[in-house]
């Protein structure tokens, strides 16, 4: 016949394992509030974690004859950082980058926020008779030390006055941001 | 060749070296997408300042279109 003891008397100190005899039930049997060190509620963010995520992506197809700087049709995002330490990654992917059948035209690309390049990649395609969808793809790391909003954008140009086209043939780019806890 | 190879030739017709912006969700360009091109008019710190008015009087649709068929 297997004898139970049950003891009444309130435990104190460090529960042993002998003493657990078992499993503790979590859901019923378990109170108070776990630590956010532990994982528990009330967690806050540690460096490098990731806080936020924020992706646009587009078909529509860009060209242009601009030697200077122009935006990606639709390629901006916006982001409003949750601290001013945050850290901002930026991807850009380019594709369908096709610049006309002449050694002289390249394509530039580059990610701009506010006055600030943030990444950029010059002539591509410069030097080829016929640079058709290439494809591109830059990443910046910011460091805005601001919670007001944020637009990141991909602009692009050519290096002379002859067309350039980006998502040519019906290709998706796409610019992604993340807030990093600094 | 395309119809965006297409305009640009037409345009560079018209107008050598001119600088302009399309953006065009298929490959058939439409005077809709023609009035919606952005015109450069000059450049500050790097990035072209633009327009949607057409600055050129000599780039029509129609001439532009024009051309277009030529090719």
């Amino acid at each position: 016949m297997a004898l139970t003891v049950v003891k009444t008397t309130a435990l104190s100190g460090t529960i042993t394992n002998a003493q657990l005899a078992g499993s503790i039930d979590l859901t019923a049997k378990v109170t108070g509030t776990l630590p956010a060190g532990n994982g528990g509620t009330g967690r806050t963010a540690v460096t490098g974690n990731v806080l936020q995520v924020i992706r646009a992506s587009t078909t529509t197809t860009t060209t242009t004859s601009s030697t200077s700087m122009v935006d990606i049709t639709n390629l901006t995002v916006n982001i409003t950082p949750s601290a001013t330490s945050s850290k901002i990654y930026v991807i850009m992917n380019v594709n369908g980058i096709t610049s006309a059948a002449a050694t002289t035209s390249g394509t530039s690309l580059r990610i701009y926020q506010a006055s600030d390049v943030s990444g950029e990649a010059i002539n591509i395609g410069f030097g080829t008779t016929d640079a058709l969808n290439d494809s591109a793809t830059l990443t910046a790391f910011e460091s805005p030390s601001s919670t007001s909003e944020l637009t990141y954008k991909g602009q692009c140009r050519n290096r002379e006055a002859a067309a350039v086209t980006v998502n040519n043939s019906s290709d998706t780019s796409s610019i992604t941001v993340m807030e990093i806890a600094g | 060749m395309s119809n965006i190879d297409k305009f640009y030739k037409a345009l560079f017709i018209l107008k050598p070296n001119v600088e302009a912006t399309l953006s065009t969700e298929n490959d058939e360009i439409t005077e809709t997408d023609f009035d919606k091109i952005e015109w450069n008019t000059g450049e500050e710190n790097g990035i072209a300042i633009t327009t949607t008015t057409n600055p050129h009087s000599e780039i029509t649709w129609p001439l532009v279109k024009a051309e277009m068929d030529k090719l």
